[in-house]
């Protein structure tokens, strides 16, 4: 155990594999030791010490081409079907004086756990203790789980007889949000665009709503000086409750889903997201209700987002009893998207 | 883009120069046809230019058809006619390395050719001989590492590569990236040194000659074949080519009697031409040539017995008392011939060299077996001591030792059945008949080197009797009128003569020692058999070259240059199992000198400090050692430990030193980069609760994980918000700006106690 624990010290965390060229060049090295030794002439026995050279200044320096690099990533924050995204890989060279040559960067990519992809971008140089990036260009062809597995650093610098690398696991997952498409501009009638509901509430907003004694925990700001004079104590605004604009989608009931072919389910789903999006662009609140899912109108961004993580992995099921159970607790309906789909 | 253009370009132009650089090798080897010389003159240059300009052409089918014509006229060559495999080899790797380089390229293109550039090189290393080889490959192996790293870096930038002409000024980055890679070519050159040199000293010569025997023959003319034609020879005498180096100790120098290289002898004449017809010859078989399919022979050097001395007829008719100073060693360094001759100083004896057997003919010259014609080395002992002339005057031809048959002595009795009156009648006016043949010979010789002048460009009128128009009407001629002269006046004198044909020593090289011998210093003499020996005449009066490091600058700067080849044929081509065998036997005997020389400093040490308790046992006989012995043994035991305990220790440092560098380094962080200490603690906090971050995480990722890990019902604010702020705050610090402010560092304090207070509690929970 002791001795292989020593050994590990000596032992790269690389692995080599040959280029089809490296192979012809070690079989021709072969070969002209042979011949050497079949001849006896000295001058071959050089070209065969020029081979070995040359494969041993390969190896060494690849090795040090690899050594003391740094690589780091940026995905985006966001990721849509059928968009081109970019991953940005960082090469940072971290060896004194030495730079660093043909790094080929690549990441193992698989989506919705179907086969596994290698794709590689390339830094010619990355000189000493400096930086570099360079862009891989991704185009997902479905919505769903795009998986980052490994990450491979490989050099066939310097002369291309072998590949030296090393891959080690990410585990990435992206969420491939629905392909967002051009709809056309749709005219909602109320309530699904306006509050439904016309109770006022006091709390955060810019309509006045009243005056109160300033009571500890109020905003300074909302101080009302004249008022405060007026009544000898200090006096403070109170604000009625902003109330927003929402429409609230339903994917339900989820069996109409199941009854569209694999294109519809797909263009039905991208449709929903291009819709919600469109509506949120307008400063609309949105929020959407399935059987496994229910997000309330909301004009964050990180709703939407959320919503747009469920479409990305929405399949659709049978059974549920969501749609009752909102009734009770909502009381009006919300926007069936699949009709509104259909009718488009 | 621009970047790209540049590497495209660059790659184009190494490629062409190693093509260049590889076809020079070849050129220098001096073994390349006009019609090859010419096609490498032309396209190369030209095909260069029309590159830069972008006018080459892609036309796959030509460019096949083409190689596939070489291809069969390769073979045609090679089976057709009798030219070296070698050469044929050479002369189609030229051929293919043209027709690639004149055709537009692609990546498979400037590979094949990278790959073509090396079989020249190999090629080239079969022909060449002197040391502009080694030149060449300094340079190749530059070239080719500089080539190859091009190669690879636009492996995956670019499929196609064509000459761009919109190539900017050259950037920082492409000049620190040119710097880099020549840096590189650089240590490749010192690694393939190291390699060459290591596979050069130790890399067993096996010689098995596999195929070597069917396919390699030789490669130069010699110029000196079984016939003398006296009108047509001439040419040869202008040749400066080298033949040979004959190496021979300075002392032994001054020992030289006689300057004639000797290769064979002519007795058949007929009046325009000598030839050596009828020879029997005699093998002497050393090493059984195994005559299978492959040839396969392994060659060692194997001493062969050429002559065997009557030493007490030689004392007694000679007065010749043989002891070591009678003989010369010479060590022969012989380039490529077309004829299998061995040559030497004349009275060869005992000969060493590489090869399976050797065939010694009747008149003692030796002839290599067939498929021998190469580069040979071998030593070669001659007797040098000549009898004295009183003695040798005092003989007749049959009196003194019975050395021949007399069929021999009949056959260089011989004359030409032509009109010889004119001769005859000058011979008697020279001698007198009843003078011994010595005396004969000496005034003949004298005779015609007086009278007569030594002249290259001979208009010869008569061409059935070219030696009495020499004679009578030219009176200037070659060596070969004068020796072709002599002999035939001798023989009308009835006297035993034959010519001598070789070379002459002329050109002395002070710095190493040896004579170079050139084509332009053929040479013919002849032979008298006085007493039962054959004694060298010489009547030419040719003028000997003096040396030419004395005359100028030029001459010295020669001479230097052939120095060096010459050190280049007898220590690099001339390596081999032998040589290997003589340098293990000298460092084994340095190192039993170094040894012992130790075993004395040690043994003072040992007589002044054995007394010592602790080294007593050493001076305790055991085993029938005695106590020298002993300590020469348990010294050496004393050795091998120690030096295992210095590799135990220098391999331990490297460990220490690895691991150390990575304490140093964490400890570096800690001291250098205050700022992200506490991110640290904060790893070191969450790895105490099970939650490791991954070495390939970045801190973003690990926080999402976090996020994404801890149940949203226990991910409170406070803890979600300490963590965020905490990482950004990393990136912050990392990256940018300092912690200076007293804020933040409280805020920090306290982010990371709230942290520890959360996990706790998730974790009771």
């Amino acid at each position: 155990m002791i001795f292989f624990s020593f050994l590990k010290h000596f032992k790269p965390p690389r692995s080599l594999g040959f280029t089809p060229f490296g192979a012809a060049v070690v079989l021709l090295t072969v070969g002209v030791g042979l011949a050497a030794m079949n001849t006896g002439n000295n001058l071959v026995y050089m070209v065969f010490g020029m081979m070995l050279g040359l494969i041993t200044a390969s190896g060494i320096l690849s090795e040090i081409n690899l050594r003391h690099l740094e690589i780091d990533w940026i995905f985006p924050m966001e990721v849509y079907a059928k968009k081109t995204f970019t991953i940005r890989m960082l090469v940072r060279n971290q060896k004194e004086k030495i730079p660093s040559f043909g790094i080929n960067t690549a990441l193992e990519i698989s989506l919705n756990q179907k086969k596994n992809e290698w794709v590689e971008t390339n830094f010619l140089m990355v000189s000493a203790k400096s930086q570099k990036n360079s862009d891989i260009q991704i185009l997902p062809e479905k919505r769903g789980e795009l998986e980052i597995k490994a990450l491979k650093i490989e050099t066939q610098f310097p002369f291309s007889f072998f590949k030296k690398y090393f891959i080690r696991p990410i585990d990435k997952k992206l969420i491939v949000y629905p392909q967002l498409i051009q709809i056309p501009h749709l005219s909602l009638k109320m309530p699904y665009a306006e509050s439904q509901t016309a109770d006022h509430q006091k709390g955060f907003g810019d309509s006045f709503w009243g005056i109160k004694e300033f009571s500890e925990g109020d905003n300074p700001k909302n101080i009302l000086w004249k008022s405060s004079a007026k009544f000898s104590k200090l006096m403070v605004r109170e604000t009625e409750k902003e109330r927003e604009k929402e429409i609230f989608v339903t994917l339900l009931p989820e069996e109409e889903w199941l009854q569209l072919k694999i294109e519809e389910l797909e263009a039905a789903i991208s449709f929903t997201a291009s819709f919600l999006d469109n509506i949120f662009k307008q400063g609309i609140a949105v929020g959407l209700i399935s059987n496994d899912f229910i997000q309330k109108p909301s004009t964050d961004r990180k709703n939407l987002i959320q919503i747009f993580t469920f479409l990305a992995l929405f399949s659709p099921k049978k059974g549920g009893s969501r749609q009752r159970a909102f009734k009770e607790n909502w009381g009006e309906p919300p926007l069936e998207i699949l009709s509104l789909w259909k009718k488009q | 883009m621009e970047e790209t253009v540049k590497l495209q370009n660059i790659t184009l132009k190494s490629v062409w120069g190693l093509a260049s650089l590889s076809l020079i090798s070849l050129l220098l080897t001096k073994e390349l046809g006009l019609l090859e010389i010419f096609l490498i003159f032309i396209f190369l240059p030209f095909g260069f230019y029309f590159e830069l300009k972008g006018k080459l052409f892609k036309k796959r089918w030509l460019e096949n058809s083409l190689i596939l014509f070489l291809f069969v006229l390769t073979l045609f060559l090679f089976l057709g006619t009798k030219r070296s495999f070698l050469i044929v080899i050479a002369d189609f790797l030229i051929g293919f390395i043209l027709l690639k380089c004149t055709f537009k390229k692609d990546r498979k293109d400037i590979m094949q050719i990278i790959a073509l550039s090396f079989f020249i090189l190999l090629s080239a290393s079969t022909l060449a001989l002197d040391f502009s080889y080694f030149l060449c490959f300094i340079f190749y192996v530059l070239s080719a590492a500089w080539t190859l790293t091009f190669f690879s870096l636009t492996e995956k930038n670019l499929k196609t590569i064509v000459f761009d002409q919109k190539e900017q000024a050259k950037t920082p980055e492409i000049k620190t990236l040119y710097k880099f890679i020549a840096k590189n070519c650089w240590l490749t050159l010192g690694l393939v040194f190291i390699f060459s040199i290591a596979i050069f000293i130790f890399f067993p010569r096996m010689s098995l000659a596999v195929f070597q025997g069917a396919f390699l023959g030789p490669v130069q003319t010699a110029g000196i074949s079984d016939k003398m034609h006296l009108v047509q020879s001439g040419k040869i005498f202008e040749d400066p080519a080298i033949v040979m180096r004959v190496e021979i100790q300075p002392q032994d120098r001054n020992r030289l009697n006689s300057f004639f290289i000797r290769g064979q002898t002519l007795s058949s004449f007929d009046g325009i031409e000598w030839k050596a017809e009828g020879k029997k010859g005699k093998s002497n078989v050393q090493d059984a040539y195994m005559s299978r399919v492959l040839k396969i022979q392994k060659i060692i050097k194997n001493d062969f017995k050429i002559l065997d001395w009557d030493r007490d007829a030689l004392k007694k008719e000679f007065g010749l008392n043989l002891n070591e100073r009678s003989f010369l060693t010479q060590k022969i360094y012989l380039e490529s011939l077309n004829n299998y001759l061995i040559f030497g100083l004349p009275w060869i004896d005992f000969l060493s060299a590489k090869l399976p057997e050797v065939t010694i003919l009747e008149d003692h010259a030796i002839l290599r077996p067939p498929n021998f014609g190469g580069r040979l080395f071998y030593e070669a002992r001659s007797l040098i001591e000549r009898p004295k002339e009183t003695l040798l005057s005092k003989k007749t031809v049959e009196s003194g030792i019975k050395w021949e048959d007399q069929e021999i002595i009949e056959k260089n009795l011989k004359l030409p059945k032509i009109n010889l009156e004119k001769i005859k009648d000058l011979a008697q006016e020279i001698v007198s008949e009843k003078e011994p043949p010595y005396i004969k010979a000496k005034k003949i010789e004298r005779y015609l080197s007086k009278n007569y002048t030594y002249a290259l460009n001979i208009k010869t009128k008569n061409f059935s009797n070219p030696t009495e128009e020499f004679l009578f009407k030219t009176k200037a001629g070659h060596c070969e009128y004068f020796a072709s002269a002599m002999a035939l006046m001798l023989r009308l004198e009835n006297i035993p003569t034959r010519i001598a044909t070789g070379f002459i020593l002329n050109e002395w090289n002070p710095s190493g020692n040896y004579y170079t011998v050139r084509f332009k210093d053929a040479h013919s003499w002849v032979e008298v058999y006085i007493g039962g020996l054959w004694i060298e005449f010489d009547p030419s009066p040719r003028n000997y070259v003096p040396d030419l490091a004395k005359t100028s600058l030029l001459g010295k700067i020669k001479e230097k240059m052939d120095y060096w080849n010459f050190l280049w044929n007898a220590y690099i081509l001339g390596y081999d199992m032998e040589s290997q065998k003589k340098l293990a036997k000298t460092v084994e005997f340095k190192s039993n000198q170094l040894s012992s020389k130790l075993d004395r400093t040690f043994g003072n040490w040992r007589s002044k400090y054995l007394k010592a308790e602790k080294l007593k046992f050493m001076s305790r006989k055991r085993g029938g050692l005695s106590s020298p012995e002993l300590f020469t043994r348990n010294f050496l035991w004393f050795l091998a430990f120690v030096l295992f305990i210095g590799v135990g220790v220098g391999l331990g440092t490297i460990v220490l030193y690895k691991k150390m560098k990575f304490y140093l380094y964490k400890y570096k962080i800690k001291k250098t980069l205050p700022n992200i200490a506490f991110y640290l603690t904060m790893l070191k906090i969450l790895k105490r609760f099970g939650f490791n971050k991954r070495e390939s995480e970045t801190p973003y990722e690990f926080l999402y994980k976090l996020q994404k890990n801890i149940s949203p019902a226990l991910l409170n604010n406070e803890l979600d918000s300490s963590l965020v702020f905490l990482t950004e705050l990393f990136y912050k610090a990392r990256f940018s700006t300092l912690i200076t402010n007293k804020e933040e560092t409280s805020n920090i304090k306290k982010s990371l106690e709230l942290l520890r207070h959360q996990l706790k509690k998730l974790k009771i929970l």
